[in-house]
Formats: structure tokens, sequence, C-alpha cells
């Protein structure tokens, strides 16, 4: 190893790398641990280019697909799901300068595009027709002379490294080599308490635990960790060397201007430990223990490994060059696309004009083919899919016929997800009384939360500005009920490591293994039994929920809490946002919503979004326990112009979306409150019965002869079955974000695709309010949106693969299998129903309104200009459309096949 | 009341094989018509059938305690290809035992298992399971043990590889398979010596190590964390893991007379225990550390089994069982486990091991090295294999043409003279060179050439050295190498005629494009490595014993050399089948019908080839 190293000493490395990390960081994908799981976009570094751009880029630098395969956009063409009409304005959208035969000749092209991508496929049919064609011995040529050269978007993101050349040139795949140290090395470093004997030096920092990992030479895993002992040994100052980065990547070859995209290149794989461990050094509440995280360190012990490991697999005769490899790369990608090139001129040449005559004279459309490779070719299909969609969307809400809205005697406040779209839906349509409304669901409470024995607070709410903590207390003295059950937390921890890995379980195997058996039975052919067992166990066992208490104000003891002044602006920011104001009904609900489920490790990614993958039970009830203090009535008659009269009572609620089941916090209702809120929760339970059977249409194992009671039996119960690999399917289908008034879409089915965000453009004439909203809601939905999009187009990468595999680890991820990388995004259960959509946003506002609002947003502006949501607008009976930095008017056509 | 128990038995020991078969049969039959992955059919009657075999393990069992030693007497015949049936209480148990587990887990998977793509795939494989467990506890012939043995095996291996569009998994499959091969070997080998003696039994235990992950075996259970978590749950958590102590089990009464081997394999126990259980405090993923504690409790019970506690065993097996599947079964929960533990108990847990505090913390963390670094065992058989690998690289050296054929003509040429015990060995040890030459990848022409070579000088070994009625056995033996290994040819031909796939040193993942394809390349690869089970094995077998009876040194050999192939053939077609798909191969130009059919049709006439010897030989 020495000669790896030479001088390190004398090694003037002045390249300032510190901003290089940065620069990795903010491209390197960021979920953090599972609980705290919140859909992001996986593409969110690449935002500031236009969408297909990104997806270029990432295709390369991920090896992952960003649209779904041709055959299935072909499937979907032929079941309409893409409008041939679409596909038509599509063309005509992407290339304006042609002619019209050419723009039918694309659609043509488009209809029956060819079907071979693999070079060597191509390579191989291309030989054979030239066998049946010898006329094409020199067209060929003479097209490949006339193809253009690759646009590389992705050149300063992708390098080369040795893993990739290794696996090219010698079919060594170096990850199998280095991913179970590493896996082994940050699992036990971050473990926070699944193992039983802790990593003690892991409060000292990555590299210190590393080294002293390494540090003994009599015991050592194989012959790789022996290699890496003995760098260490020999250069024990090296690595903690300040320029240790800079010299590793020298030892490597990389050349000074290619470290950014190198370590990029490195980090992403193994992406998912990388993710880990900058979240959790930018959020360390994120964190369960003390472990400090630190992303240099990682970094340096992953440069160690491929600096070592490299030149150990590496066969002495190769000496290409990173560099070199590099350009070897781009000449291959070049030949490629040359390839596709001649094979789809070809493919349009034979099924245009017969097999024989061949233009010499090239048509128009071939200086078109090059925007018409594969990947463009998917781009063009998934936009057609996306333009069908928004003009039968668009269609269908203009034709929508408003129905007259009675007088509310209850108003139901909730979140603006697309699960609840249905449960509004039935609910109008049981309690005709019934008014609702949708808003990002942490209810305006920007709150810490530590619920009643939790022993970490937790942030509710999308962002990190202006949050405040609550507490929840029980309100009377001692709790006499605790001791028994840090006995029985006590006795199951005891039994569980025990049963595993102590010498007891010797004893405690054979005595009481057999046990589990009733357990096993119970849960999995009694499930609805074993659940009411557990919550009358829990009942018994826990303190009274009438008796627990959040502590809200900074008058009751809470300090980091809020003043009634603070809770006063919450509370009419939110309603304000809505657009009640006025005509309060004696019950106002606010009903937040989480998910549970049995054997789901990703069981945070189904709860709420805007709550930061935290359940908005709190919000909701710390919202309305504001709402209802009479000081806050006060202040928001003084100082906010809000009238909320006396008999006006907010009631809380949580709705469970997987069991669907509606859980109030309601307390001091007055009589005439009880009569009505009575009548409602009979009301909402049919509501709720309704919206399972809709949701239990999806469930392809409910079978079909089962009665209306059996239905909604099964599919209530499925949070508790331990075998249900799907208890729900969370967001997907979404597809569509609606800021606006209830009018505009109340009675109508949008199935469960829509998110929907109340909005009164009347009360908001200079769009203060839609532009709060707007920077509350698009990121939350882009997000959920986004990330479902793509682990869809490729479960693989973007996504967690099949959820069925997954192993714990560290209780922070999920990796698949043995030893390996931390899986990030969705699993395949999660998303098989999901046909990808970019979010339409449709709002109800002014285009000059709207013009304004982006232009101070420049995030959310180059978000719609790059095309990665689409942006509507509904004013005055007329849609406008976000396009090229304008609004324009749009027309629809007359019909729309259904 | 006997009359009525002489129909009656036999049918409820038919049930216990033909449910499973029928089963496995039907699941076949929805894989090739590429049914959609989820069969309410399958999901529907195949908890029903389960039901049906706990009550017949049940009945067969309470019978058996009543007319104690009466039983399947009609069963024996002295015939080493008839199904002989053994049945004692403890056989009863696990009957039992089996029964339930494979029962619950079968449901659990329907749910489980549902519209994934290898939904089949893990039927095809469980059913495969099941039939050979109650095969295997059931059989009183050793050669069936050692079919039912191999079926076990392969299922396994089969479901480690289950996600087979990650190298990772693949690589891992055939560690597991390194392994069960390695078991193979012994217990062929134990075939051949007498069943009480002290020989057989010290291979008997031999075998039982690997595929019971004992000490010092125990590193492929976390490789085989790959599959779902319920075929993680029913093989590694619940029966598989126990088969090699039912083996011992099955001939405790030889063990009974040997304490000094009883010795060993108790301190071997041990060993394991102590090191499986420090291994599992260390690990920090949830699958690691129950396979660990499944391999320690395993080693306990062979302490016990040593000790001559049977009863004990068996009552620690059905403990071991049934909480090892249970926590696989809920391993997904224990985030929220952990979580909920730490809310009712209203503070942090303190860390566990506390009772280690009065050690010094430089010599705690030195321990702590120690167990991470997995005791430095897999550094030791690395530097203990580098003769082996240094051999390997120079066996790897290219080598022109005629040098091969030269070497081939001269060596059959004095061999067909003078048949030589030496010139049998250079043979064999040809064969080990072409064997060690394909199982490191290059082209697929040089791996299928590597290969066929190295089956080639086995069989010429056979055929030279062997006389009389082995001889024709001998010819059958070549005759189906040659057409196992015509048809692999064939096979490659087919592929390599529609794509570009001359360079196998990464795995191609073709299987993902072609499911077809991919059925055949295992048909083909079972039907190429004389797969117990398929009949198959019965030619081999036959050449196997009658090598034995001219030297027992040369059999062994012949048998190492046969399963160092075998593996081979697995990682070739894993090679080719297996890992990841290079991007858009779904748009890869698919095989027609009449290609299929056609390569079927060549199948077809090698499994009747298969089983012809077994009618031959009855």
């Amino acid at each position: 190893m020495a000669s790896l190293f030479p001088d390190w000493v004398t090694m003037t490395c002045s390249t300032r790398l510190s901003e290089d990390i940065a620069w990795v960081r903010r491209h390197l994908p960021h979920q953090g641990p599972l609980q705290y799981f919140v859909h992001h976009n996986p593409l969110e570094a690449f935002t500031s280019y236009p969408f297909a751009e990104a997806c270029a880029i990432a295709s390369q630098l991920y090896h992952g697909q960003c649209f779904l395969s041709q055959s299935d956009y072909l499937h979907h063409l032929k079941t309409q799901r893409i409008h041939p009409r679409a596909l038509q304005q599509v063309i005509q959208k992407a290339f304006p300068q042609a002619s019209t035969e050419a723009q039918q000749a694309i659609f043509a092209f488009l209809s029956d595009p060819p079907r071979l991508k693999n070079p060597a496929a191509i390579h191989k049919a291309l030989q054979h027709q030239q066998t049946q064609i010898p006329a094409l011995r020199q067209w060929l040529p003479w097209l490949a002379a006339q193809a253009p050269t690759l646009p590389t978007p992705w050149k300063t993101y992708v390098f080369p490294t040795h893993g990739a050349l290794l696996q090219k040139h010698h079919g060594i795949h170096l990850d199998d080599i280095l991913h179970p140290l590493l896996a082994k090395l940050f699992s036990t470093y971050s473990d926070p308490g699944n193992a039983y004997w802790r990593n003690e030096k892991a409060t000292q920092g990555l590299w210190t635990t590393f080294c002293a990992l390494y540090q003994q030479g009599f015991c050592l895993e194989n012959r790789w960790a022996q290699a890496i002992h003995q760098h260490l040994q020999q250069t024990p100052h090296f690595a903690t060397h300040p320029e240790a980065i800079a010299a590793y990547l020298t030892a490597l070859g990389v050349p000074a201007s290619a470290y950014r995209p190198y370590l990029l290149n490195l980090c992403l794989r193994i992406k998912g430990w990388a993710s880990l461990f900058h979240t959790l050094e930018a959020h360390p509440e994120q964190k369960l223990d003390t472990t400090p995280y630190d992303f240099d360190a990682f970094l340096r012990v992953l440069l160690c490994f491929e600096a070592v490991i490299v030149p150990q697999v590496m066969p002495a005769s190769e000496n290409l060059s990173l560099e070199a490899y590099a350009r070897e790369q781009e000449a291959e990608a070049q030949a490629h696309y040359t390839l596709e090139y001649q094979w789809s001129a070809l493919h349009y040449t034979l099924h245009q004009s017969g097999p024989d005559p061949l233009p010499w004279q090239a048509p128009e459309i071939f200086q078109y083919l090059p925007q018409l490779h594969d990947d463009a070719r998917r781009l063009l299909y998934q936009q057609a899919l996306e333009a069908t969609y928004t003009n039968r969307t668009l269609h269908t809400l203009q034709n929508h016929t408003v129905p007259p809205s009675p007088l509310a005697q209850v108003q139901y406040i909730t979140c603006l997800d697309d699960r609840e779209e249905s449960l509004r839906r039935h609910l109008e349509q049981q309690a005709p009384h019934c008014q609702t409304f949708g808003v990002a669901g942490h209810f305006e409470m920007n709150m810490h939360f530590q619920g009643f024995e939790e022993i970490r607070a937790r942030r509710l709410c999308p962002g990190h500005e202006g949050t405040f903590r609550v507490t929840q207390v029980v309100a009377e003295e001692a709790d006499a009920k605790e001791p028994w059950r840090q006995r029985y937390a006590r006795l199951y921890r005891f039994f569980t490591w025990h049963s595993r890995v102590s010498f007891l379980a010797w004893i405690l195997t054979p005595l009481t293994g057999f046990w589990a058996i009733f357990p096993m039975l119970l849960k999995l052919f009694f499930p609805a039994t074993d659940l009411r067992w557990r919550q009358a166990i829990h009942q018994a066992f826990s303190p009274d929920s009438r008796r627990l208490r959040d502590l809200v104000f900074h008058d009751e003891d809470n300090p980091a809490g809020l003043s009634y002044a603070q809770g006063a602006e919450k509370v009419a920011q939110l309603l304000k946002s809505i657009g009640l104001t006025s005509h309060f009904a004696p019950l106002v609900c606010v009903v937040g919503h989480g998910s549970s489920s049995l054997n789901n490790p990703h069981e945070y990614g189904y709860n709420c979004g805007a709550c930061g993958g935290g359940k908005g039970e709190a919000n909701a009830r710390v919202f309305a326990q504001i709402a209802n203090h009479p000081t806050v009535r006060e202040l928001l008659a003084q100082h906010h112009q809000l009238q909320i009269p006396a008999e006006t009572r907010f009631v809380a609620g949580y709705h469970d979306t997987c069991r669907d089941t509606l859980l109030w916090h309601a307390e001091a209702l007055s009589p005439t409150q009880e009569a009505i809120f009575t009548d409602f929760q009979r009301q909402v339970e049919r509501a709720l019965e309704h919206n399972i059977l809709e949701r239990s249409q999806a469930f392809h194992n409910l079978p079909a002869h089962l009665s209306t009671a059996q239905r909604i039996q099964q599919v209530r119960i499925r949070a508790n079955v331990l075998r249900e690999a799907r208890p729900e399917y969370n967001h997907a289908t979404n597809a569509l974000c609606i800021i606006g008034r209830r009018q505009l879409t109340r009675g109508l089915s949008l199935q469960r695709e829509a998110f929907l965000c109340s909005y009164d453009p009347r009360q908001d004439p200079d769009g203060h309010i839609l532009s709060r909203l707007f920077a509350a809601v698009v990121p939350v939905c882009l997000g959920i949106n986004l990330e479902y999009y793509f682990s869809t187009t490729d479960n693989e990468i973007f996504g967690s693969g099949s959820k069925l595999n997954h192993n714990l680890v560290s209780y922070y991820g999920v990796m698949s299998g043995f030893a390996s990388d931390i899986r990030l995004g969705l699993s395949r259960q999660m998303v098989e129903i999901h046909i990808p959509k970019r979010m339409l946003f449709l709002v109800e506002q002014s285009p000059q309104c709207c013009e304004q609002i982006l232009q101070a947003n420049p995030g959310l502006y180059t978000l719609f200009y790059h095309h990665w949501a689409f942006l509507y607008l509904w004013h005055k009976g007329q849609y406008y459309h976000f396009e090229q930095g304008h609004f324009l008017t749009v027309t629809l056509p007359e019909t729309v096949h259904p | 009341m006997s009359a009525l128990l002489e129909v009656w038995l036999p049918t409820c020991l038919a049930l216990f094989l033909l449910l499973p078969a029928g089963l496995f049969a039907l699941t076949l039959g929805l894989k090739i018509t590429l049914a959609p992955p989820y069969a309410p059919l399958l999901a529907r009657w195949g908890p029903c059938v389960q039901a049906l075999l706990l009550g017949n393990a049940l009945l067969l069992t309470l019978t058996q305690t009543v007319y104690q030693g009466q039983l399947f007497t009609w069963f024996q015949h002295h015939h080493p290809y008839a199904y002989t049936v053994h049945m004692e209480p403890f056989v009863g148990a696990f009957l039992i035992l089996v029964a339930l587990l494979s029962g619950i887990i079968s449901y659990f998977s329907h749910n489980y298992l549902a519209h994934e793509a290898g939904y089949y795939k893990f039927f095809l494989n469980f059913y495969l399971m099941q039939f050979a467990l109650y095969s295997f506890l059931l059989s009183d012939n050793l050669f069936f043990l050692l079919m039912a043995w191999e079926l076990l095996g392969l299922s396994s291996v089969f479901l480690v590889s289950f996600y087979q569009n990650a190298h990772k998994t693949a690589h891992n499959a055939l560690f597991v398979l390194s392994i069960y091969k390695y078991c193979d070997f012994f217990l062929i080998a134990a075939l051949f010596f007498h069943p009480q003696s002290l020989l057989f039994l010290t291979l008997l235990w031999l075998a039982s190590l690997g595929k019971s992950g004992q000490f010092p075996f125990s590193r492929w259970l976390p490789r085989a964390m790959e599959g779902p978590t319920t075929s993680s749950a029913i093989f590694y958590g619940a029966l598989s893991i126990h088969a090699g102590l039912l083996l011992l089990l099955k001939f405790r009464h030889g063990f009974a007379l040997y304490p000094t081997l009883n010795a060993i394999i108790g301190a071997m126990g041990l060993l394991t225990a102590c090191y499986a259980l420090l291994k599992s405090r260390v690990q920090s993923d949830v699958k690691a550390t129950l396979a660990y504690a499944t391999v320690a409790q395993v080693g306990f019970m062979y302490l016990e089994f040593a000790l001559g506690y049977y009863t004990w065993v068996v009552l620690h097996m059905y403990g071991n069982a049934m909480l090892r599947s249970y926590q696989f079964l809920r391993s997904p929960s224990n985030i929220h486990q952990f979580h909920e533990l730490e809310r009712l108990h209203h503070e942090p847990f303190p860390t566990p091991g506390r009772g280690y505090q009065w050690i010094s913390s430089r010599l705690r963390f030195s321990f702590y090295t120690v167990v991470y670094h997995n005791f430095g065992l897999t550094l030791f058989w690395q530097k203990l294999a580098q003769p082996l690998q240094a051999l390997h690289a120079w066996v790897l050296h290219p080598l022109p043409r005629p040098v091969h054929l030269l070497w081939l003509t001269s060596w059959g040429l004095l061999a067909v003279l003078h048949k030589l015990p030496g010139l049998a060995a250079l043979g064999l040890i040809s064969a080990l060179f072409y064997s060690l030459r394909s199982l490191k990848h290059h082209t697929l022409a040089h791996n299928l050439k590597a290969l066929s070579v190295s089956y080639g000088y086995l069989s010429f070994v056979a055929l030279l050295w062997l006389e009389g009625s082995a001889f024709v056995d001998a010819i059958a033996y070549f005759g189906i190498n040659i057409v196992s290994l015509g048809l692999l040819h064939l096979f490659c031909h087919f592929l390599t005629r529609r794509l570009e796939i001359s360079d196998i040193r990464s795995y191609l993942g073709l299987g993902q494009r072609y499911p077809y394809m991919n059925m055949l390349a295992m048909a083909i690869l079972l039907l190429a490595t004389f797969t117990p089970g398929f009949a198959s094995f019965v030619i081999f077998d036959l050449v196997l014993s009658a090598l034995f009876h001219t030297s027992k040194a040369l059999g062994l050999v012949f048998l190492a050399l046969h399963l160092l192939n075998t593996y081979a053939t697995f990682a070739l077609v894993f090679k080719l089948m297996f890992g990841e798909p290079p991007g858009a191969s779904q748009e890869w130009p698919d095989f027609t019908r009449r290609e299929r059919l056609k390569l079927l049709a060549l199948i077809l006439p090698m499994i009747v080839f298969g089983i012809l010897p077994m009618l031959l030989y009855r």
C-alpha cells in the first residue's frame, strides 16, 4: 500500500474541497430515517433544469428509467388513455416548425415506433435487413454520416468510478466486495438499539470508529479488510490529515476538474447510506440516539475503501484512466445514438413506403428523427398521456353543474390529501348540511409535539420556521397504571432479547417457544379478535384519553408554546386561507389524518405529508383547543375581524385512512351542538362505509361474492392483517390538485386522484393568501406526485423494489436481503396501481394575480416553467395555461372521449 | 378394524406425497400458461389441502401411538429403489410440526406474495419443499432420503434467488448452493458404507453440519435472507434449518453406540451455539440477528442430541421452529415495536450488556472487534484457499487448441490400452482441470466447452474402468451426458442467434425478459446435473457405486468432481438467466412460439430418458 501513497506528507493539495462536498450533498437524495418518511421528489436537485433534461441527466446518473416503457405507452395508446388527438397536440407543440405532412408522419411514426433499443439487437436487425435489401449497404453508412451528435446535458454530473470500469471491462462487481463491509460498518455505527451489543466507539464519530475497528491485526474479516488494516497501519496519520480526501482522490487518479461528479457518482453507488448520513447530519432531531453524523467522515471512509481495494482487484493489464474510460463511454453512447438513428430511419422508411424504394432524398421527418429517439419518444407519449388527462379533467369540470349548497350545520375542515377527497364527497352526500374544506393537514400548527409518554418530541409540520412546542400530559396526578406498562415493556424486551441472543435462550426457547403458535394463529386467522383484545388491553392499561391534555399556551406553563395572540393569528390564518370568515356553523370539525398498519416499515409514509410524516391527530386537537379558547376568540374579533359566534364549537377528529375510522375529541358541547353532533357522527359513519366500498374496488384479494357488510369488515381489518402487503394504496393514482372553492367540484367524483385545497378568490383580490398557499401546498403535493412518478417508472432505482424481502436495518431503513444498501423511495406494492402523471394544478384565480405571485416566487416559477407540474387557472369561465412564463387561454376540444 | 387400517394407512401415507406433488403440478401448470400472478383457485384450496395434511399427520401419529410397531410392514421391499417407509413417534411429531407450520406459512404467503412476479415460483418451490420434507421424514431408504435432501436444498437455493433480477441474490444463492453441494458430497459418500459403521455416521454428521448452518458453515444463513420474508421464515426459521438434525435423529440408535463421536458432535454443537450467540449480538439488521439466533439454538440441539436427550431435542425443535417463524413473519413490524416499547417504558432503555461494565472498555471493544470481524474466520479460509486460488489462476492460462486435443487423444489411447489406476487418476485430474476452467467466466463458448470436456473426461473414466453390467450403466451415463450437454449447447445457440451474448463475465439477466426461456433453462439445468429426484440420478448412482466397488478413492474423487461440475453448470445458467437485465431489455425481440416448442420438444425425450432407468431398474 505504501506505493499507492508514496508521498502523502509532501502532497500539497490546495483544492478547496468543502465547496465540492457541499455541492455533492445538494445533489444526493435526502431521505432520512423511515419514521420521518416524507415524500420528496427524487430529482429535486435538478429542478432548475427542464423536466426532460433533468430526466436525461437522471437516467445517466442513476441508470434508471424516467418514463414508462414504450410498450406500456403503446398499450395506453390502444386503450385511449393516450388519446390520438392529444398525441397530435403534443407533436404540434414539440415540432412547431414542421410542416403538416411532417407532423402527420411523426404521428404515424409514434403510432408504430421502432421496437428495438438494445444496441446488439439493433445491430443484428440491421445486418439482417442488409441481406434482404442490398441497397442498404450504401444507404446505412450515408445515414450514419447524417446522424447528429448526442446532446449530453449530464456532463457536469456524470463521471465514471472504478466500479463501472471494472464491471464493464472485467465483469468484476466491485460493490459485491465493498458493500458488505461498508454496510456492516455503517449499520453497526448508526444502530440505535437493534444489536444487543452497541458499537461503543460510535459516540466518537465515524472515522474514529472505523479506525478502531480496523486497528488490531490479529483478527480481520477477510483479505480486503486486511488490506484496509494494513493501509491504516502504514499511513497512520494519513487518514486524519485534512487533505486526506484530496489525497485519496489523487491516488485514485481522479482529475481535479472531476472531483464533484466523481464524488457524486461514488456516493450514488451506495446512495441509501449516503442519504441517511447526510440527512441525519442536517436534521439531528431525526436521530434516535446521540451518535454524531459527519458526511465528510463518510466520504473519507468511502474513499479509503475505494482507494485501497481498487488497486487490489484491478487486473495488472488494465491501464485505462478514468478520464479515458469516460471518453470511451461517450464514444459508445454516440455510436449507440447513431445506430438508433439508423434504425429509426430504416424503420420509418420500410413502414411508410414499403420495402423497396429507398429515398436518397431524405424526407422532412428525418431532420426530426434525432428528437425522436427512444427517450424523447417516451417523453412525447408521457406528455400525451398527461394532455389526455388534462383535457378530460378540464372538460368534466367545465361541464359540471354545481348543486345548490344549503345552509351549513356542520363545517368539516380536513387535509387536502387525495385520500380525503372521496370521504368528503361521500360525507356531503350523506350529510347535506355539511360544508367541507381542505387545507394542508398540519392546520397551521407548526409544532414540535411530544405525546404523552413519548420520549422524543416530533415535528408535525412541513417546514422548520417558527415552530413551537406542545407537550401532552395527564391532567390529574400520578398515573397508577404506569408501573404496569413499564413492567410489561421491560418484560417484553427481556424476552425478545433473551429468546434470541443470550444463553438464556437455551432454556427460553424450548420452554416458551411453542407458545408463539397461539399469537401466530390468532393474528393470522382471527385478526379482528386480535385487534379487539389488544385494544381492550390497551384501554385497561392506558390512561383515559379524556384525561390527556395538550399544553399549548404560555399561560399553561409551557414557555416554548404560544401566546394567545400567536394562537389567534394562526387560527385566523387558517380560516382566512380556506375562506371561512363568516356563516360559522354550530360545529366546526377539524380532522387530521394518519394511518396504521402491521408489518409495514413504510407506515410513516402513509401518514400526513404536511405533518412531516406524522399523524395529524395532535394538530387537529391543538387547533381546536386554540380556536375554542375564549381569549383567542376575543383576540380574533379584535385584531382579525373574525367574529366567531359563541355557539360555534371546534371539534377535533382523527381519520385513520387505512381502517377508515374517525375518532373524535369532542368536549363541552351544548345540548344543541350535542344533538347535531350525534346526528353528524351517524352520517360520518355511513360516509366512511361508502368510502370503504369505493376503496375496496382497488384491492385484488376481495372476492366478488362478498356482501357489503363483509366487504366493509374485510377492508377495515386489513390494517391488522399480518399477511397483508397492501393495507392501503396511499396516494397512488394522484394526478390533480385543485386550489379553489369547493363549489367547483362538489358532487363530482374525482376518483381519489385529487388534492383539494380550499381557497376563496373572492376574499383574496391581491393574491396574498394564494401566495402563502402556493408556498405550502405546491412543494408537498409535488413531492408526493413526483415520488410516485419516479417510483413507478423505475421501481428498482427510484423506488425500493418489492417490500417482501425488505430487511429492517438499524431501525432507520430497509435493505433488500443481506448486507447491502438502504433502499430509498416507495415499494412496488405501493405504486402498482399508479399511472405516473405530473401533477395538474388548477387554481381559481386571475392570471394577472397569479403571474405576480409566480414572479415573486422564483422557486415556484421555475417548477412550472420547466414543466415539473402543470399550472392551469380557472377565471370567469375561462381556463388559462401557464406556458413559457405566460398565461395563455385554453380552448378545449369540443368533445372528449370518456 | 385392521382391514380398515390396511386401506386407510397407505392412503394416509400416499396423501403426504401426492397432495404436495399435486399442488406442485397445478402450480407448474399455472406458471406455464403464464397465468396472472395470483390464483384464487390455489389461494382457496391450497390452505384446505394444508389442513388436510395436518389432519393426516395427526391421525397417522395417533394410529402409530395406538398400534406401535406394526405400521407399514406392507410397504417394506428390499430393493434399493423401492420407497420404503419408516414410522415412529418422533417422525409423527415432526410430521405434525411440518404440516402445521408449512400450512400456516402457505396460508400467509398466498396473500403476501399475491401479484408478485415470482408468485408461482415461490409456490413451486414451497410445494417442492413440502414434498421433500414429507418424503425425507417418512423414508426408510437412504436413496430416497438423499433425493428428498437434495430437493429440499434445490427449493431453498431457488428461493434465495427468488429476486433473480439482481446479481447479488444470484451470487448469494450460489454461495448457499456451494454449501449444499458440500453436504451432498458426504451424504452421497455415506450411501456406500455400512449404516452402522462409524465412518457412515461421521459422514452423516458432516453432511448435516452444512445444512443446519453449523460452525463453520453458519455464514450462509444470513445470505439466504435474500428471498421473501415468508421463505426465510419457513426455511431458515422453522423447517429446513432443522433438516440436518432430523437426519441424525433418524440414525440416533447408531449414534448412541459411539460415545467419542457423540462427544465431538456435542462439542461442535456447543461451539456453534457460542459462536452464533456472539455473532447474533452484533448484527444490526433484524433478519441476520434471527438467523444467528436460530443457528445457536440448533447448536444447542446438537449438544442435546449428543447427550442423548432425544425427547428434549424434539421439544426444543418445536419451540425454536414456532418462535422463529413467528419472529421472522413479524420482523417488518420491529421498527414499530421498538418505538412502542420505548413509549410504554416512558424513558429510553438502558444499553443492554450492562453486566459487562466491569470489564475495561478497551478489552470490551477489542472483543467486540473480534466478533465484528467474524473471529477472522473468513480470512482464515481465504488464506487456506490461497494455494487453490493460485492453482486456479494457473489452470486458467490459455492453451492452444491442439494441446487440448493432443492431450485428450493421447490419454484416451493410453487408457484404452492399459487400464492403470494412474491413468484413471490422470483422467480425473483432467476433468478437474476443465471443471476449474469453467468456473471462471469469460465467454459462453469457452465455458460450454470447458464444461463439456470435463463431463467428457468423467464419462470416459466411467466407460473405461467399468466392466460387465456396470459398463452398460456407464454407457447410459455417457449418453445422458451427451444428450444433456447437447441440449445446453443447443439452448445457448438459440440464445446467441437472437442476442449478442458471447461475453458472460457479468450476469446477463435474460430470465427477466424471457420467462419461457427461464423455465427451459431451469429444466435443462436440473436434467444436466443429474439432480436426485430426476431419475437420471439412478444412472449416476449406479455408475458411482460401481466405481466405489472398483476403488473407494476413485469413487470419492469422481463424486467430488461431479458435484463441482454441478456447481459450475448452475453458475453458468445463473449467469445467463439471473442478474440485472440491461436497460430496456423488454424491447429485445422475443422467441417465437415455434422456437420455444422446438426447444421444449427436445427436452421432453430428455425427461423420458431420465425416467426410463427408474422403470428399468425396478
